[in-house]
């Protein structure tokens, strides 16, 4: 290295000397006077040559950094570019995944086998032994058997099953949303149509958009929720966590909220034309609150309201085979209330609902009550004949004739058998830590009619429902065992084909049911569930209410196109013993 | 900072343990003032937090549908609203919740959504 360094510093030296050498103008060096002329000309040239390429080479170098730049805006553009497209397609994403999110739904399907508990069972006319009420009941003879397949029966089952969409809209930077829903209820297992048998008739379509809870609202975080449309009323939504079966067989709607038996459920439907608000949650406590337009023209709620397709409640005009009227149950307008408590895994719940004018006026006729066959064998200027429809029965019997099943007998008078209904409760539950959950309701229902017409009230009585549920395997499996009480009416109508006047009071009912779950992942659910519902003499509680969509119920198979006067039409019998095992899959989305 | 930080992480814990609903009277103290907005920010990444894990535990569960269930958290409370299609999903949603928020710290603002309508008669 330091030689290396000597030797540079030499070649240095002497180049310098060199050049000194050669730009001395003496006589060292002889030149001539144009020789140095024509050198530094040419020097000058060449100077000015590199002068032009260092020129070209300035250009030549700001052209590539313009064009550098250039490309640097391209890219920066193209990455702005890129980037906003990435937030469209992400915004896209995000709203289609929104959008999708939207649908929720149900599909239930089961396969069933069920027993009526009815074979063998003998029914009886039944009269005063004097002739008039204040004597002994009698036996005045014997009616026929039950007619059909009322013994065990395979069937398949579409269950609770529903698809609906539902979505938020943020009214513009304000904190209330508007929130909407649609909904409708599929059939999984048959083709959809109007829900027309036997023993219900309605107009309602299987199937169809708005069948479901389908309404508008607004919602606002301490404010609450307000919903217009058709909805399920509080009383019943605020315990229908203590129901495990909802959907299957054995479903407390069989006992709780069905005050008369059979599939319907007075006390636990959806209701058309609702206004609805939803408290906020102070520290647990919320409480709901509904109305429910009647929009009735007629004034004993024996039309279908306005803008709806059935009576109100869900029943189609002349349900049961009866005059086409909505004398069968329906109403006019309609309240419901609920207050809830909740913290950590303890629930407490109180309801009440109210239906007004409520007309089962239709509960006179073909009924088996000695009383009310007084009244009819009084005639239309008899001292009672002021209970019974006398006027609308001599009005079919002058259109149609006396011997019209349709004028078989004379509904009761709707001056005394339109009263309001209502019902209240109180529930409890409380889930433990590892995984039990027991829930317990009293209920308490009441019809408001005079006391002359309370020996055919079948609508007031008390119901208790207890059940208990275990889950395990992480919310894998779940077993659950319920019981559900009906308590005994005041009265009953008699509309049972082997109704006994002895055994008023005798109608109460028990219903155990027991159900398996296996969740296979988040949405997919196998079950198994069976029931039993033992009937007293007069009770035609059922074991099929509450969704399920086979109904196995106290109606044996007869279907004659008139009223059930002398056990014609869908004839109950009181006292049947139901019997069902389900299984099914439930995918859940 | 670690200091500030390490106090306002140690307010936000306490303020977290309060009971349910609490609100805090008004402070007019700057200096007051200025701790309590760290306070608030705390608890705000805090509650953003939980409702982050709440929503991973109930998202990560392989039996419960929680597809439409919101998760918001506020002052350490967890509010879970929305649907959920049967009673066991919800039991689960709100026993998932309370193992993360703690008990009596879980809003349960979720409706089922049954389809078992008969009508009336």
């Amino acid at each position: 290295m330091r030689i290396g360094s000597r030797v540079r510093g030499y070649l240095i030296a002497m180049f310098v000397a060199l050049l000194v050498v050669l730009c001395y103008p003496g006589a060292t060096i002889a030149q001539t006077q144009s020789s140095q002329s024509a050198q530094t000309e040419d020097l000058q040239q060449k100077l000015r040559t590199l002068q032009q390429q260092m020129d070209d080479l300035n250009q030549a170098l700001k052209a590539l950094q313009q064009q550098q730049q250039q490309q640097n805006q391209d890219v920066q553009k193209a990455t702005v570019a890129a980037n906003k497209a990435q937030e469209v397609v992400t915004k896209q994403q995000g709203l289609w995944d929104t959008f999708m999110k939207g649908f929720f739904g149900t599909l239930d399907a089961s396969v069933d086998y069920t027993t009526k508990g009815m074979n063998g069972m003998v029914a009886n006319s039944w009269g005063y032994a004097g002739g008039a009420p204040g004597s002994p009941y009698v036996v005045t003879g014997v009616k026929g058997g039950p007619y059909g397949n009322v013994g065990w029966l395979g069937a398949m089952s579409s269950n609770g099953s529903n698809i609906g969409y539902r979505g938020t809209h943020q009214i513009g930077k304000s904190d209330v949303d508007f929130i909407y829903q649609v909904a409708t209820s599929i059939n999984m297992v048959a083709a959809p149509g109007v829900q027309n048998t036997w023993t219900k008739q309605s107009n309602t379509v299987q199937g169809a958009i708005g069948l479901g809870d389908t309404f508008l609202g607004f919602r606002e975080k301490d404010w609450g929720l307000v919903r217009f449309g058709e909805l399920f009323m509080p009383y019943k939504t605020s315990t229908d966590r203590l129901n495990p079966f909802a959907g299957q067989l054995g479903s407390y709607d069989v006992i709780m909220g069905n005050s008369g038996g059979d599939n319907r459920i007075e006390f636990g439907t959806r209701m058309d034309h609702v206004f609805d608000y939803t408290s906020p949650n102070w520290s647990g406590f919320s409480f709901d609150a509904a109305y429910a337009f009647g929009q009735q023209v007629d004034p004993n709620s024996n039309l279908v309201p306005l803008g709806s397709v059935d009576c109100t409640g869900g029943n189609v005009p002349g349900s049961g085979n009866l005059p086409i009227n909505c004398d069968d149950g329906g109403f006019d307008d309609a309240y419901s209330v609920d207050l809830k408590f909740e913290r950590n895994g303890l629930y407490l719940v109180a309801a009440y609902e109210m239906h007004t004018k409520v007309n089962r006026s239709s509960d006179g006729d073909g009924s088996n009550n000695p009383l009310y066959d007084y009244w009819y064998s009084e005639g239309p200027n008899g001292a009672d004949a002021k209970y019974l429809d006398w006027a609308d029965f001599q009005a079919y019997e002058n259109e149609y004739g006396a011997s019209v099943a349709t004028a078989g007998s004379p509904e009761f008078s709707t001056q005394y058998d339109v009263g309001n209904e209502w019902a209240m409760k109180f529930g409890g539950q409380y889930s433990f830590d590892f995984g039990l959950t027991i829930s317990y309701l009293y209920e308490d229902m009441h019809r408001d009619v005079p006391q002359v017409m309370e020996f055919q009230n079948e609508r007031q009585r008390t119901g208790d429902w207890v059940a208990l549920e275990q889950d395990f395997n992480n919310g894998a499996d779940r077993v659950a065992v319920g019981w559900a009480h009906a308590g005994a009416t005041v009265g009953d109508p008699g509309g049972q084909h082997n109704f006994n006047p002895t055994g008023i009071g005798k109608n109460q009912a028990n219903m155990y049911t027991i159900g398996y779950w296996h969740k296979l992942d988040k949405q997919l659910t196998l079950y198994l569930d069976a029931a039993e519902t033992l009937n007293d003499g007069n009770a035609h509680y059922d074991i099929g209410a509450g969704g399920h969509g086979i109904k196995t119920d106290c109606h044996d198979a007869t279907h004659a196109q008139f009223i059930d006067y002398s056990s014609a039409g869908p004839t109950t019998w009181g006292g049947c013993h139901e019997i069902g095992i389900s299984t099914g899959v439930s995918y859940r989305f | 900072l670690s200091r500030i930080l390490a106090v306002a992480l140690g307010i936000a814990a306490v303020a977290a343990g309060s009971p349910v609903m609490a609100v805090d009277p008004p402070r007019a103290d700057p200096e007051d003032q200025a701790t309590e907005e760290v306070v608030i920010s705390a608890r705000r990444a805090a509650d953003a937090t939980l409702a982050a894990k709440v929503v991973e535990v109930l998202r990560d569960d392989p039996y419960v549908l929680a597809e439409h269930v919101s998760v918001t958290v506020e002052n350490g409370v967890v509010t879970v609203e929305g649907t959920v299609p049967s009673v066991q999903d919800m039991r689960r949603v709100l026993r998932l919740a309370r193992r993360l928020a703690g008990k009596g710290r879980v809003m349960n603002m979720l409706e089922l959504d049954l389809e078992d309508d008969d009508g009336t008669g």
